[in-house]
């Protein structure tokens, strides 16, 4: 891609540049051959340049634009033939990124032009160099970004993070969904978190981090349970926005709400009781944000099978009377993002909280049933959240999938980490998203 | 007559433009020049930050000789015309009649 190439150091560039290079790359891809005569020799066959800055052409391999170069220092000549630029200080072809675009450009369009013989429609736009000079380039690695840590808020960084990377609410925050501009609360925790995509992804220096000072206010002034300096729950924490979010949104308490964090976030389960005796069967259906799953396997899958399997309960049958039924969970609608919540704090018998240390594995991709286990889809992991240390004393770390590479995230540090490593942390939070989306219209055509 | 001097006249009356052009097609349509090109970044890539004069010089001597005959002698025969065109603007056609 253009801007992966080093460019040169000694362009400078000038907009007096950019007209003659537009100049010369037009005349260099209509095929006009008249031009390239060197202003010297007047021979063609010998690399004509044609300098940037004034009307000369010399040759390149005969010097006579070199010549050029050290009288009147003009260092930059363009190639006749294919429009390259010669730089006489590198004393090499270089690129720039900017002229380059325009270079393919101008080639693309006389391209078109050669073959259907008029100019494109809207030629003037498409040629025009003021967007180029407004949008400086992008930093290829915007939108991954430390948070700082203001104090005990790692639960907060951790899950911002996990919020960042999430492709669906990335390109829902990033397409303008809901901005300052057309948001007309004052205490808005939406508008706060689409500030935060502006910034990460806009930023343009490496080493710059974000500090979440508004969220944090924000969460203090409006949640209770939350305010305060002390560590909180991640989880409490990501439960708290979703549905901060959800009501700023247009949310509503009906099911299934059509708010987009529901629709991202939400899915249903089906709970079916079966009668021992009579077997008759009552369906309910829940609502469904994330999964919490008890540690008793030493797989999530093994977590998952234990989770919609079914089990004895005691229950009066309004049909029978009988005391004993058979209860099984099942995944109805999955959502197209998945967050997984191992309990590993658990209260005991004297109603204090422990923390569960076991290694749980969890597989990259992972395939969910559903539909009372016809169906199946596959998930793909992209955040996980690990709490590190005790309850009180512990600190909340993330990694996030970004650009088909694994991050660890802890608080402004952030370390490239090979997969392997991530398949084995000591997970508390996981965030999948389906592999393929499918839409509404698609379902339609199925049946 | 030197090649200089044939070479000169050759651009004045704008064969030598036309040859130059008539190569160019003829060796990318031969597929020469999409060859030299995977050649020439193959080098390329082999020795990365190389500059152009020494790419060229590498590649140079490949790139010539990998020329297929049938380019060469079509060439050959075109230049030959042309510069008998000069010689004798009225003899050349009456020549290659013969």
């Amino acid at each position: 891609m253009v801007n992966d190439v080093e460019t040169c150091p000694h362009v400078k560039l000038q907009s007096s540049f950019f007209e003659s290079y537009h100049k010369i790359c037009a005349q260099v891809f209509t095929r006009n051959n008249l031009r390239r005569c060197c202003s010297v020799c007047k021979k063609s066959n010998k690399r004509t340049l044609r300098c940037l800055e004034c009307e000369f052409t010399g040759c390149l391999w005969d010097d006579h634009f070199e010549q050029h170069v050290k009288e009147l220092n003009h260092s930059f000549g363009a190639d006749l033939k294919n429009s390259h630029i010669y730089c006489y200080s590198c004393q090499d072809y270089v690129y720039h990124p900017r002229l380059e675009m325009l270079r393919i450009k101008v080639q693309n369009i006389r391209s078109w032009q050669n073959k259907h013989k008029r100019l494109p429609d809207r030629y003037e736009q498409t040629i025009s160099l003021n967007p180029y000079e407004k949008y400086p380039s992008i930093c290829p690695t915007a939108g991954l970004r430390g948070i700082q840590n203001l104090g005990a808020t790692c639960f907060m960084s951790v899950i911002l993070q996990s919020t960042l990377h999430n492709p669906l609410l990335r390109n829902l925050f990033l397409s303008g969904f809901h901005t300052s501009e057309n948001c007309k609360r004052s205490s808005c925790m939406t508008c706060a978190i689409d500030n935060m995509f502006a910034s990460i992804y806009a930023s343009k220096e490496k080493t710059s981090f974000y500090g979440p000072t508004v969220i944090l206010n924000l969460m203090w002034k409006l949640s209770k349970s939350l305010s305060g300096y002390s560590q909180q729950d991640g989880h409490e924490f990501l439960v708290y926005l979703l549905d901060q979010m959800h009501s700023e949104s247009g949310g509503d308490n009906s099911f299934p709400c059509n708010c987009p964090i529901h629709k991202i976030f939400s899915g249903s389960m089906k709970s079916v009781i079966t009668c021992c005796e009579c077997k008759t069967k009552k369906v309910a259906t829940d609502p469904l944000m994330e999964v919490s799953l008890d540690l008793h396997e030493p797989s999530i899958q093994g977590c998952l099978e234990r989770y919609i399997s079914p089990e004895q309960i005691q229950y009066t049958c309004s049909n029978c009377n009988a005391k004993v039924a058979t209860k099984q969970l099942f995944f109805d609608k999955l959502p197209p993002t998945l967050c997984l919540q191992l309990k590993r704090f658990e209260q005991n018998s004297f109603a204090m909280s422990t923390k569960v240390d076991k290694l749980i594995t969890y597989p990259m991709l992972l395939k969910m049933q559903y539909n009372f286990n016809h169906d199946s889809v596959n998930y793909q992991l992209y955040a996980i959240v690990c709490h590190k240390g005790t309850l009180d004393t512990g600190h909340y770390i993330a990694y996030t999938l970004f650009q088909g590479h694994w991050y660890l995230l802890d608080d402004t540090t952030i370390t490239v980490v090979p997969e392997s490593e991530v398949l084995k942390t000591q997970a508390y939070l996981l965030f999948y998203h389906e592999k393929n989306l499918v839409y509404d219209d698609e379902h339609v055509e199925k049946s | 007559m030197t090649a200089e001097r044939i070479s000169e006249q050759l651009h004045e009356n704008g064969d030598y433009e036309r040859l130059a052009n008539e190569l160019e097609y003829k060796l990318e349509t031969c597929g020469w020049a999409s060859q030299l090109r995977d050649y020439t970044r193959g080098i390329a890539r082999g020795n990365t930050g190389i500059d152009f004069k020494n790419l060229y010089e590498i590649t140079l001597n490949t790139a010539t000789e990998s020329i297929p005959d049938t380019v060469k002698m079509g060439m050959i025969k075109d230049i030959k015309s042309s510069v008998l065109k000069l010689a004798s603007p009225n003899e050349a056609t009456e020549n290659q009649k013969t």
